[in-house]
C-alpha cells in the first residue's frame, strides 16, 4: 500500500526530473551544441577532444603553409628575373667573344656586366614578405655582401624548412650558395670575371699569343707558380714555370726541360728584359692556370714578335688566364644558364610539393569539420522530436496526478 | 438487559476510540514522521451478572491499546538508504562541479592550451618575424593565466565544499541537541507504549530522519524509546546517548576530519565517514584533492619539458634562454591557536631570493603585522598589506593580538604557474645549435640532436653516416675532418657521441653528412620552438603529450563523475524502495482511513442499535407489569 505522502513526494520527484531534462533539451537547441560534458558521452566527447586538436593542428599548418607558399612564389618570381639576368650574362659573353667589336662596344658591354652584377646581388638578397632573406639558409642579414675581393656568401647553405606535421619537413627555400654557387664557382665571381675580361689589361689579351721563329717571353711576378701550355714545331706540352722574383733562370731551365717535346728553346734576353724563346718553326702559348688556385685578374704572359736580329717587330701581346679566356666565359655563362633553370625549376617543384600539402590538408580538414559538426551540433529534429515526447509525457504525469489524487474515498462517504 | 446495554455501550465505546484515532490518521496525514495509529480490542471476560441473568460468554468489548505502526528494522533500512543517497547526492554535486571546470572545448582550458602550442608552431616557422613572436608571448601569457584561473576555480570549489562541510556539522550538531532534549522527556514519560509516547516518538523518527540525511548514524532504541546514536556503525564513536550530545566540528588541512568532544570531555578524530551529506563531501573533497594534484603534476611536466627546450635554446640576441615558466610560490600556514580569523593573499611578481619560511605575527596595539624572515629580519610591516621583495601580501579580516601566519616557499603548484620572461625577444625559439644535412646528400634522413639537461652546447661538428648498412657513424671536426668519436646507431636510429645524443630519422645513405652549428644571434632558426610545439601531442618514444594528458584528465574526471551520478541513480532507487516499504507499514493512506471509518460507523451503529433494541425489551417489560 502507497501513502498519501509518498505518492506526492513520488510524483514531486518525477515532475522535477522532468523539468530537468526538459529544460537541458532547451538549452542543448539554444546554444545549438550537444553537452560538451564528458559525462554526458564519454566517447563523444573524447573523440570530439582528438578532432578539435587535429583541426587546430590543420589550421597551423595551413597558415604555415601559406606564409611559406608566398615565400617560394617571391623565390620563384626572383629566380625568374635571375634567369634573365643570367641569359643577358651568356648574351654579353656571346657578343664579347667577337674580335671586331670596337672598344667603344666593350666599353658599352661592361657597363651592362656592372649594371647586371648589381641587378643580380640585389636579387640574391631579396627577402619574403616577412623580411627574411630568401637565399641566407638561417643565418641573419643578406645572403651575399660586396667584398674587396669580389661578392662573398655570408649566409650558412642550409635550406630553409617548416614543419607541416609530425616528422614531415617541407622545404621553402634553396641554399644561397647552391643557388649562386660561391667561391669562384659563383655567378657573382663569372660576372667579375666577364667584366675583367671586358677591362683593360685582359680585354687586348688573347686566349692563344703566338709567334714565328724568334719572340721575347715576359712574365708577371707573383709567389704562386703558373702553368700554360706551350707548343712548337715539335708539338705541345703543359709547364709550370715560378713567377717569383729572381726567378728567371728557372723559368729558362722548365722551358728548356720540354724543348725535346716542343722545339722550342729558352734563352735570357740579350737586353736583360723577358726571355728569348726561339725555334724553328711557329709557337703558341695558352691555356695559362695557377696550380695554387690564385686565379689571376690580369695577364701574367706576353709574346713579342721578333725578327730573325732581334728587333721587335709588333706590340706585345698579352695571354688571357684560362679563367678568363673568351671561350671559357661563354661556356661558363652557358652551364649558370642551365643551372639556374635547374634552380628556378626546383623552386617551382617545391612549390608543387607544397600545393599539394596545403590541398591535402584541406581535404583532411573538410572531413575533420564534418566530423566534428556530426559530433558537436545538436541534431534539431532528434531533439524537438525528444523535447515534444517530454513534454506529452510530463502532461500526461501531470493530469494523471491531479486525477488520482483529487478522488478519495471520503468524497463518497454520506 | 442492562447486560445488553453494557455490551452495546462498550461496542459505542470501542467504536467512537477507533473512529477518534483514524481521525487522527486522516489529520496527520501529510504531517513530516508521523505514523500511523491503530487500535486494538479485546473482548471483555463474561460471567453471571445477575442472579436473576444466565451467565454469558462475554461481557462486550474494549480497547486494549492504541498502536504506533513502526517497525525499527524497516527504519534502520530507510535511515540507511537515506543516509547513503544524500552521501552521493552530495558527492555528485561536488563531481559535476568539478567537471565543468574542466570542461573541453573551444573556449576551455584545452583550447587555450591548443592556442598556445599553435602560436609556438607559427613562431617555429617564422622566429625572427616580432608579431609572431609577440603572438607567442602572448599565448604562453593567457596559457599562464587560465592555468592559475583554473587552479584557482578548484581551491574555491575545496573552500566552498569545506564551508558546506561547516554547515552541515552544525546542523547536525542542532538535531543531536533537539534528540537529546526529546531523549530526556521521553525517559520522563516512562513507558515506551502509552499514547503519550507516541507524538514524541513521532518527533524522534523525523529528527532521526534528518540525522541520517546529514550523518552516518547508527541507531539503537531504548525500551522507553530513547535514541542513541552512533557514528557509522553499532561500533562508532558515541555521537548521543544518555549522558548528552558529542560536540562536532570539521577541519580539512587535508582529508575533511571530524573533531568530536564527548560530554565527559575526551576528544576523538575521525575521516571514516561515509554516509551523510558528510560522507559525500567528504568524498568529494577527496575527488577535488586528487584531481588537484593530477592537475598540478600536468602543469608541473608541462612546465618542465617547455623549460628544458627553451633552456637549450637561444633568443634573438643570441643569449641562450632560460625557463620560459616558474612555478614557485607562497603558503599561507595559520597557525592553529589563532583566535582572529584571516584572510591571506601571496601575489609573486617575480621570484626572489628570501630567506625562508616567513614569519608573520599581529600585534593589534602596534604597527599591525610584522613579518619576519627565518633569520628574523623584520622585512615589513603593515596591516593590511605587507611589501616584500618580489611579494606582496594581503591580510583581510579579524586578527587578534598574537596570531601567527607562516609563509611557506612551495614549487610545483599549478595555481603558482607564471611566466619567466617578460620580452618576446627573450623567447629562445632557435637551437642553439643548427643541424641541417649537407648539400649533395644521396639519402633522405634527418638528424635530431637532444643534450642532457645541463649539458653545454657543442662546438661545430660534422657527423658523418660511416656505413649505412651497419648504421656506423662518425663525428668529426669540420676544420680539418679530424675524427671526434664514432658509434653505431641503435634499432631507433639513436646513438650517443660525445655527450650528444644524435638519433637518424629517415634513410641515410653512406657517406652522406650533417653540419652542427652554433647559431648565431637572429638565427632564422625555429627549431626549439618546433621541439616545443611537438610537445602538445605523443612523442615517437611513447610518452604522452601536454594536449593527450590533458584530454586523458578531463576523460578520467568525466569518467569519475559519470560513475557518480549512476551510483547517486542507483542510491535513490534504493532510497525509493526503502521509503516505500517504510510507508507501507506506517504511512496514512487516505483511502484505506476512509473504509475503515465507514467499517467503524457501522460498528457504532450497529451498537446503538443494539443499544435501542435493549430498551425497547426493558420498556415492553415495564409494560407488561
Amino acid at each position: 500500500m502507497i501513502s498519501d505522502a509518498q505518492f506526492a513526494q513520488t510524483a514531486i520527484r518525477a515532475f522535477t526530473r522532468q523539468d530537468q531534462q526538459i529544460s537541458d533539451l532547451q538549452t542543448r537547441l539554444s546554444s545549438g551544441v550537444n553537452d560538451p560534458r564528458v559525462s554526458a558521452d564519454p566517447a563523444r566527447a573524447m573523440e570530439l577532444s582528438a578532432l578539435r586538436d587535429l583541426r587546430s593542428d590543420l589550421s597551423t599548418q595551413t597558415d604555415i603553409g601559406r606564409i611559406a607558399a608566398d615565400r617560394l612564389a617571391m623565390t620563384d618570381s626572383v629566380l625568374s628575373e635571375v634567369s634573365d639576368g643570367v641569359r643577358e650574362l651568356y648574351r654579353i659573353s656571346l657578343q664579347a667573344n667577337n674580335d671586331t667589336l670596337t672598344r667603344e662596344a666593350h666599353g658599352a658591354l661592361r657597363v651592362q656586366a656592372e649594371t647586371l652584377r648589381n641587378t643580380l646581388l640585389a636579387a640574391a638578397n631579396a627577402t619574403d614578405p616577412q623580411g627574411r632573406p630568401l637565399f641566407s639558409g638561417n643565418a641573419p642579414g643578406p645572403a651575399f655582401v660586396n667584398a674587396p675581393d669580389g661578392v662573398r656568401y655570408q649566409g650558412d647553405n642550409s635550406a630553409t624548412a617548416i614543419q607541416m606535421g609530425r616528422n614531415t619537413l617541407m622545404q621553402t627555400g634553396l641554399p644561397g650558395g647552391q643557388v649562386f654557387g660561391d667561391g669562384q664557382d659563383s655567378v657573382f665571381a663569372l660576372l667579375d670575371d666577364v667584366i675583367t675580361g671586358l677591362s683593360d689589361p685582359v680585354l687586348g689579351a688573347r686566349d692563344t699569343v703566338r709567334a714565328n721563329q724568334q719572340a721575347t717571353l715576359q712574365l708577371g711576378i707573383q709567389d704562386d707558380p703558373i702553368t700554360f701550355d706551350i707548343a712548337g714545331p715539335e708539338g705541345r706540352t703543359l709547364v709550370q714555370l715560378p713567377l717569383s722574383a729572381g726567378s728567371e733562370a728557372a723559368q729558362i731551365a722548365a722551358i728548356n726541360s720540354v724543348s725535346a717535346q716542343t722545339g722550342v728553346q729558352a734563352q735570357a734576353a740579350p737586353d736583360g728584359v723577358g726571355i728569348r724563346l726561339s725555334a724553328a718553326g711557329d709557337m703558341t702559348l695558352s691555356n695559362q692556370t695557377s696550380p695554387m688556385g690564385n686565379l689571376a685578374s690580369r695577364p701574367l704572359v706576353t709574346l713579342q714578335q721578333l725578327d730573325s736580329d732581334g728587333t721587335t717587330t709588333s706590340d706585345p701581346v698579352a695571354l688571357r688566364p684560362a679563367h678568363l679566356e673568351r671561350q671559357e666565359l661563354l661556356a661558363r655563362s652557358s652551364a649558370k644558364v642551365g643551372h639556374m633553370a635547374e634552380m628556378h625549376a626546383a623552386v617551382g617543384a617545391l612549390g608543387s610539393t607544397l600545393d599539394s600539402r596545403l590541398e591535402q590538408i584541406a581535404e583532411t580538414r573538410l572531413t575533420v569539420d564534418q566530423a566534428m559538426s556530426r559530433l558537436n551540433d545538436v541534431n534539431v529534429a532528434e531533439t524537438i522530436t525528444r523535447l515534444q515526447t517530454l513534454l506529452l509525457t510530463q502532461q500526461a504525469s501531470q493530469q494523471s496526478f491531479v486525477k488520482i489524487a483529487g478522488q478519495s474515498l471520503f468524497d463518497y462517504l454520506r | 438487559m442492562s447486560d445488553m446495554i453494557h455490551i452495546a455501550r462498550s461496542g459505542i465505546i470501542a467504536a467512537r476510540t477507533a473512529l477518534a484515532v483514524t481521525s487522527e490518521n486522516v489529520a496527520n496525514v501529510g504531517t513530516e514522521g508521523y505514523r500511523r495509529r491503530d487500535v486494538a480490542s479485546v473482548s471483555n471476560a463474561g460471567g453471571q451478572t445477575t442472579p436473576t441473568t444466565q451467565p454469558t460468554g462475554g461481557q462486550g468489548v474494549s480497547v486494549s491499546e492504541v498502536r504506533r505502526a513502526f517497525d525499527q528494522l524497516v527504519a534502520q533500512r530507510l535511515w540507511t538508504a537515506t543516509s547513503a543517497q544524500s552521501a552521493s547526492a552530495a558527492h555528485r554535486q561536488v563531481a559535476d562541479s568539478l567537471e565543468t571546470r574542466f570542461t573541453p572545448g573551444e573556449n576551455g582550458l584545452d583550447g587555450t592550451m591548443r592556442d598556445f602550442f599553435d602560436s609556438l608552431s607559427r613562431l617555429a616557422a617564422s622566429p625572427a618575424d616580432r608579431t609572431t613572436r609577440a603572438s607567442a608571448l602572448h599565448g604562453a601569457q593567457t596559457l599562464a593565466t587560465e592555468i592559475v584561473a583554473t587552479a584557482q576555480g578548484a581551491a574555491q570549489l575545496r573552500a566552498d565544499t569545506v564551508a558546506q562541510a561547516q554547515m552541515t556539522t552544525a546542523e547536525a550538531q542542532g538535531i543531536l541537541q533537539d534528540l537529546h532534549v526529546l531523549n530526556e522527556r521521553l525517559a520522563h514519560l516512562g513507558q515506551s507504549e502509552t499514547i503519550g509516547h507516541h507524538p514524541l516518538a513521532d518527533q524522534r523518527d523525523a529528527l532521526l530522519q534528518r540525522a541520517a540525511q546529514l550523518l552516518p548514524a547508527s541507531v539503537e532504541l531504548g525500551a522507553d524509546g530513547r535514541a542513541t546514536l552512533r557514528l557509522g556503525s553499532e561500533a562508532g564513536p558515541v555521537l548521543l546517548d544518555g549522558t548528552g550530545p558529542t560536540r562536532l566540528h570539521v577541519s580539512a588541512e587535508d582529508q575533511l576530519t571530524l573533531h568530536m568532544t564527548a560530554p565527559d570531555g575526551s576528544r576523538r578524530d575521525t575521516r571514516m565517514l561515509t554516509g551523510g551529506r558528510l560522507g559525500g563531501l567528504a568524498m568529494g573533497l577527496g575527488a577535488l584533492d586528487m584531481a588537484a594534484q593530477e592537475f598540478d603534476k600536468l602543469a608541473r611536466d608541462m612546465v618542465a619539458g617547455l623549460n628544458q627546450l627553451h633552456r637549450q635554446g637561444t633568443d634573438v640576441l643570441g643569449q641562450p634562454g632560460g625557463d620560459l615558466f616558474t612555478m614557485d610560490g607562497w603558503q599561507a600556514k595559520p597557525a592553529a591557536a589563532n583566535a582572529g580569523k584571516v584572510q591571506v593573499q601571496v601575489d609573486m611578481a617575480r621570484p626572489q631570493p628570501l630567506n625562508g619560511p616567513l614569519e608573520l605575527v599581529y600585534d593589534a596595539g602596534g604597527p599591525g603585522w610584522t613579518a619576519r624572515d627565518a633569520g628574523g629580519t623584520v622585512l615589513a610591516t603593515g596591516h593590511d598589506r605587507l611589501v616584500l621583495p618580489g611579494v606582496t601580501v594581503d591580510l583581510a579580516g579579524a586578527p587578534r593580538n598574537g596570531d601567527r601566519i607562516v609563509l611557506e616557499q612551495v614549487t610545483g603548484r599549478a595555481i603558482d604557474l607564471r611566466l619567466a620572461i617578460g620580452d618576446a625577444d627573450e623567447l629562445a625559439a632557435a637551437a642553439d645549435v643548427l643541424v641541417a644535412p649537407a648539400l649533395g646528400n644521396a639519402g633522405a634522413a634527418s638528424l635530431q640532436l637532444s643534450r642532457d639537461a645541463g649539458e653545454p652546447s657543442p662546438d661545430a661538428l660534422d657527423v658523418v653516416i660511416a656505413d649505412a648498412t651497419v648504421g656506423l657513424v662518425e663525428l668529426r671536426n669540420p676544420s680539418d675532418d679530424s675524427l671526434v668519436a664514432t658509434g653505431t646507431l641503435a634499432g631507433d636510429g639513436r646513438v650517443t657521441l660525445a655527450g650528444l645524443n644524435l638519433q637518424l630519422q629517415g634513410v641515410g645513405q653512406t657517406g652522406d653528412r650533417f653540419t652542427l652549428r652554433p647559431t648565431a644571434a637572429g638565427s632564422g632558426n625555429g627549431a626549439t620552438a618546433q621541439a616545443m610545439a611537438d610537445l602538445r601531442s605523443a612523442r615517437g618514444d611513447g610518452g604522452y603529450g601536454v594536449l593527450d594528458s590533458l584530454s586523458n584528465f578531463q576523460a578520467d574526471l568525466g569518467t569519475r563523475a559519470a560513475a557518480v551520478q549512476r551510483a547517486d541513480d542507483t542510491a535513490q532507487a534504493r532510497l525509493d524502495s526503502a521509503a516505500a516499504e517504510d510507508a507501507a507499514l506506517g504511512a496514512v493512506n487516505l483511502d484505506a482511513e476512509a473504509a475503515r471509518m465507514v467499517e467503524l460507523q457501522q460498528a457504532y451503529q450497529a451498537s446503538a442499535q443494539a443499544m435501542s433494541i435493549a430498551r425497547s425489551l426493558f420498556d415492553t417489560l415495564l409494560r407488561m407489569i
